[in-house]
């Protein structure tokens, strides 16, 4: 069906072409990616609008209060209009989370190609350092981590990122051992080129991709490993606008007023949702067998 | 080495007596038995023998890429004055990058399949900074680039009489001539719009467009010594008659010596000016092209020679050389042609013989003519 038509289309935009046509088919994947798109935008776009100083501006006659026509979603308990706090929320966690997973995709393929292509011991005890990681549940890692290094947002940001990276490591390094013994490799050496450019200008491009399609299925977990970690009391300082720490406060008033904790969750829900349906969509458009 | 004629020209390459081994678990292949040759500047050595007999093992060994279950026990690699099995992995690759270029036998696996040829061939050229500034300096190209330069300060033409050759040019410089040379040298290839080729992927080419840049890639620094094993041998047989038509044009127009690996005696006779003809890891014989075609000494040569068809002879069935290629876990002793070898004696079992020399320019490794001699 992707016949290659000859057209005057560079090939980068060809291709891009080519994703777009992929993704709009798949009716879950395009579902996936408008909610992430949405979501995005809201996030992106929410603070600029709200006054960040909402987050700090306690009214307290004003507290608990009901969804209505004057605050959408209601107000929390220091009186905060809650739609204005999920969205600067929103706008928290999801960097952080693209931090995180940018972060130890970096980690995870800088040590997955250097091991895999150096191999020896060096390999050997890069790979027992991710088996250590392994063995343990990530949940309790992260907190163990996070209570070591201490409380604060850039801390909890912290200790996700060294629980993260060994995953990315593993497949990548699996990639880079069956590409290091193409001839291309050889060619390459032949020529003269020097290991590291080997292995960061050719070896990294040809094995990265299902290590991108893992990290952006992981981004859906990472956001809620984030925010979890946020509502058992790791990270954001109570007034932050955070989505796990709005759960937090909201659940001493559950029977008085649910939708404290009702609408950061399902914020918590669409934002995770997005990020996976949108990583299928990405899997799929950069499967080779369905490209054909 | 004592029995190879002083040469008038001088060498560019000598081998004297590697050995190699690699370890398998089936036991220790003694895939090189001491091989010994020279390459002299300018000239082409062709280096034939049937499959397994360690021609690409020889080419790997010299520059240095041998899989790790190789090792060198014993023999000299001597280039340009340096031994190049005791140098440091980094000196050798500067070699690679420099002295020797080496082009394989298949394309399509040669080359990075999510690069464009544009950027692998324009790495080759950035590699070597110095050698670009010196380029630009020569052909007092700074007037073309010194749009890319003058954003580096205002006064870029002072600099350019200032310290014109030595300096080294911007990135954006850098890039351009790399750019330009790219081209140049896939002209030089006869490869037809380079432009376009530059921006292409290397499944957007065919085979004998691959090869073409693999080669390309190999004479943008040109070499010393280009090593080229096998390069026709993926291809259709038009197609390796315009690679080894490019390669004769090239011949004329290159300075730097070329070893030309193949199966094909063919090939040998059209390229090359002398032969090496191996057998299982032995150089067994060493001849000017018109002499080895004219007089093979060695039996394993002369039974290479009645197997090549011919389209003068009445059609028969085709001499085959019997036997099969030995063991070389546990090689024959003595000569190891000598199960396969008609002529084969009781001495042959028994003693290795040395190359000596067999006539003008000609050596072999076989007793039959030692006998004569001694």
């Amino acid at each position: 069906m992707a016949v290659r038509r000859p057209s005057s289309w560079s090939p980068a935009v060809a291709e891009l072409k080519f994703a777009g046509h992929l993704l709009i088919q798949n009716k879950v994947v395009l579902a996936g990616t408008i909610i992430a798109v949405a979501v995005l935008i809201a996030a992106v776009i929410g603070p600029v609008v709200i006054n960040p100083a909402v987050a700090t501006s306690i009214y307290l006659p004003g507290r608990l209060a009901p969804p209505g026509p004057e605050h959408w979603l209601g107000t929390d308990d220091y009186g905060r209009d809650l739609l204005k706090i999920i969205l600067l929320s929103m706008r928290l966690d999801i960097s952080a989370t693209l931090t995180i997973v940018g972060a130890d995709l970096v980690i995870g393929v800088l040590f997955g190609a250097f091991s895999g292509f150096m191999g020896g011991k060096l390999d050997e005890a890069m790979m027992r350092i991710t088996d250590v990681f392994f063995s343990i549940p990530t949940l309790i890692l992260a907190i163990a981590v996070a209570a070591a290094i201490g409380r604060g947002l850039n801390n909890l940001i912290l200790a996700i990122i060294i629980v993260g990276w060994p995953g990315y490591t593993r497949i990548l390094r699996g990639q880079v051992l069956a590409e290091k013994e193409k001839l291309y490799v050889d060619a390459l050496r032949a020529l003269g080129i020097g290991r590291v450019r080997i292995i960061l200008r050719h070896i990294v491009p040809n094995t990265i991709y299902p290590v991108l399609v893992q990290a952006t299925l992981d981004l859906g977990g990472t956001i809620l490993l984030f925010a979890g970690l946020s509502f058992l009391g790791f990270g954001a300082s109570a007034l932050t606008p955070e989505l796990g720490r709005l759960i937090t406060a909201g659940q001493t008033y559950i029977f008085q007023a649910p939708w404290l904790v009702a609408f950061p969750g399902i914020a918590i829900l669409m934002v995770s949702l997005a990020f996976n349906l949108m990583g299928d969509g990405i899997r799929d458009i950069l499967d080779p067998r369905l490209r054909r | 080495m004592t029995e190879s004629a002083p040469d008038k020209s001088e060498a560019l390459l000598q081998l004297s007596n590697v050995r190699l081994n690699f370890h398998t678990y089936a036991g220790e292949v003694k895939a090189l038995d001491g091989v010994s040759f020279m390459v002299t500047k300018g000239e082409a050595l062709g280096l034939v023998g049937e499959s397994g007999c360690g021609k690409s093992v020889t080419a790997l060994t010299i520059v240095g890429l041998l899989p790790e279950n190789a090792s060198v026990t014993e023999g000299k690699i001597i280039l340009a004055g340096k031994n190049l099995l005791e140098i440091s992995s980094e000196e050798m690759r500067k070699i690679r990058a420099n002295n020797i270029a080496m082009v394989f036998q298949d394309p399509t696996t040669f080359l990075n399949p999510v690069l464009t040829l544009g950027e692998q061939l324009e790495e080759v050229f950035l590699l070597n900074p110095d050698e670009l500034a010196r380029i630009a300096a020569e052909r007092k190209m700074e007037d073309t680039l010194v749009e890319a330069r003058s954003d580096k300060g205002t006064q870029p033409k002072e600099n350019a009489e200032g310290a014109p050759s030595t300096a080294r040019l911007s990135k954006s410089a850098q890039k351009k001539l790399a750019r330009i040379l790219s081209i140049e040298v896939l002209k030089q290839v006869q490869l037809p719009d380079p432009e376009r080729i530059l921006k292409e992927y290397p499944h957007e080419l065919s085979g004998g467009m691959r090869q073409r840049c693999m080669i390309a890639m190999a004479l943008a620094r040109n070499p010393d010594l280009f090593i080229a094993d096998e390069i026709t041998t993926a291809l259709d047989v038009t197609i390796q008659a315009q690679i080894l038509e490019l390669l004769r044009q090239l011949k004329k127009e290159l300075t730097g010596s070329t070893l030309l690996i193949t199966h094909d005696l063919g090939v040998v006779a059209e390229l090359c000016d002398r032969v090496a003809v191996m057998y299982a890891g032995n150089i067994v014989e060493l001849a000017d092209v018109k002499e080895l075609f004219a007089n093979p000494l060695h039996p394993y040569t002369q039974g290479l020679m009645r197997a090549i068809p011919m389209i003068d002879r009445p059609l028969e069935r085709l001499e085959t050389i019997p036997g099969s290629v030995p063991d070389l876990i546990y090689p024959p002793s003595g000569c190891r042609f000598h199960p396969r070898c008609p002529f084969a004696f009781e001495k042959c079992k028994l003693e290795k013989p040395e190359l000596i020399h067999g006539g003008k320019a000609h050596t072999v490794a076989c007793h039959l003519y030692g006998e004569g001699k001694a």
